[in-house]
């Protein structure tokens, strides 16, 4: 049977996959037949996403994305031992609502790096020569808070916004290299992270969060599915673009 | 922190003048007072007093004094 998802073959680097989104992605894309290499800090956590996962062959690599300088070498490394990389997602990146007056300046800088710093980084080291495979997938995990506004999400929106603006500005200058790159703006997804976040929240503020997307709330099981369909053939035609996956957030 | 600096922190945190709180203020009701302070006096208690509060708690207070009786020990007297 023909199945345009299918990832038979193809080795896809995913960070964050010690947490709720890139767990969920690395189970999708082996559940679509890819190896998986799963990146993050926490390397037991990694363990255990690796136990969830369809397939052999998957392989841990724990780093410390902030240590942006070593990306590439990394990266070269990592393909050494791998193989070249049909696609990397990377889904490695912190949840925050912040008052203005809370803010001190030195937590934009920390703040942007993961997003912005790293992800040029990972970037500039896929597109080197047997880092990736002729054809490959780069995704960045953006969320609704990059398209429009809520308070307290200044600092994440920035974030959020520059992975959207960077995608169309990377996805010209690696076209001729065979690498598309597009961007996932995802809406509420409940993760273990997001339901700590939750606590601060009332009741009511809840309900009108559910509210505001049309279709309920959804899964990280949703936003995988939207990663696979970039990185997987599916994608081929693809390159630029915002894939916004959101139950009707943004449609307001 | 002792009672008097949790005071003294939460009229920073609502942008009130300094000792001119005394716990029995339905804090809700306190201008300085929003969603978006809530969120950080609940990651001030998780980064500086180790303490995860639950919404639950946090819905039911009414009083600073209420927010106080939360923390428990983690407030010395
Ligand atoms: N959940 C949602 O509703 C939602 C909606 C829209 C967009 N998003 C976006 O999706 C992404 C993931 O969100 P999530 O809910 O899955 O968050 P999460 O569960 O907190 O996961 C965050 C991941 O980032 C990794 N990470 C953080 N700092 C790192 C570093 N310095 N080096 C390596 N890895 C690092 C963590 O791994 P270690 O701790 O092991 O290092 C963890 O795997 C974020 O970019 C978020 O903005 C989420």
């Amino acid at each position: 049977m023909l199945n345009p998802l299918d990832h038979t073959g193809k080795t896809i680097l995913v960070t964050g996959a010690s947490g709720g989104i890139g767990s969920q992605v690395c189970l999708s894309l082996s559940r679509l037949g890819a190896r998986v290499i799963l990146v993050g800090r926490r390397t037991d956590t990694l363990e255990e996403t690796l136990k969830t996962l369809d397939g052999t062959g998957h392989v841990i690599r724990g780093f410390d994305l902030l240590e942006a300088e070593r990306i590439q070498g990394w990266l070269r490394e990592t393909a050494t031992t791998t193989g070249p990389l049909d696609g990397l997602v990377h889904c490695a990146g912190r949840q925050l609502t912040q008052a203005l007056r809370f803010l001190r300046p030195d937590d934009v800088n920390d703040f942007l790096s993961l997003d912005i710093r790293t992800g040029l980084c990972l970037a500039k080291g896929l597109r080197q020569n047997g880092v990736h495979a002729t054809t490959s997938s780069l995704v960045f995990l953006s969320s609704v808070m990059g398209l429009v506004g809520h308070p307290g999400k200044g600092l994440y929106s920035a974030a959020k916004g520059a992975l959207i603006a960077m995608t169309r500005s990377l996805a010209l200058e690696l076209a001729p290299e065979g690498i598309r790159v597009n961007v996932v703006a995802g809406g509420y997804a409940p993760t273990d992270t997001t339901r700590r976040m939750e606590n601060a929240q009332t009741p009511e503020q809840l309900a009108t969060l559910t509210e505001r997307h049309p279709l309920g709330i959804g899964s990280p099981r949703d936003i995988a599915n939207a990663v696979a369909f970039l990185t997987g053939d599916t994608g081929r035609w693809i390159t630029g673009t915002t894939v916004t996956v959101d139950g009707g957030y943004t449609a307001q | 922190m002792n009672r008097a600096e949790f005071l003294n922190f939460f009229a920073e945190l609502i942008e009130a003048e300094p000792d001119t709180l005394t716990g029995a203020e339905s804090f809700r009701e306190l201008s300085g007072w929003s969603s978006l302070v809530a969120i950080e006096f609940i990651a001030m208690a998780d980064e500086q007093l180790d303490f995860v509060v639950s919404p639950t708690r946090l819905a039911e207070s009414r009083t600073i004094d209420d927010l106080i009786a939360m923390l428990g020990d983690h407030i010395s007297d």
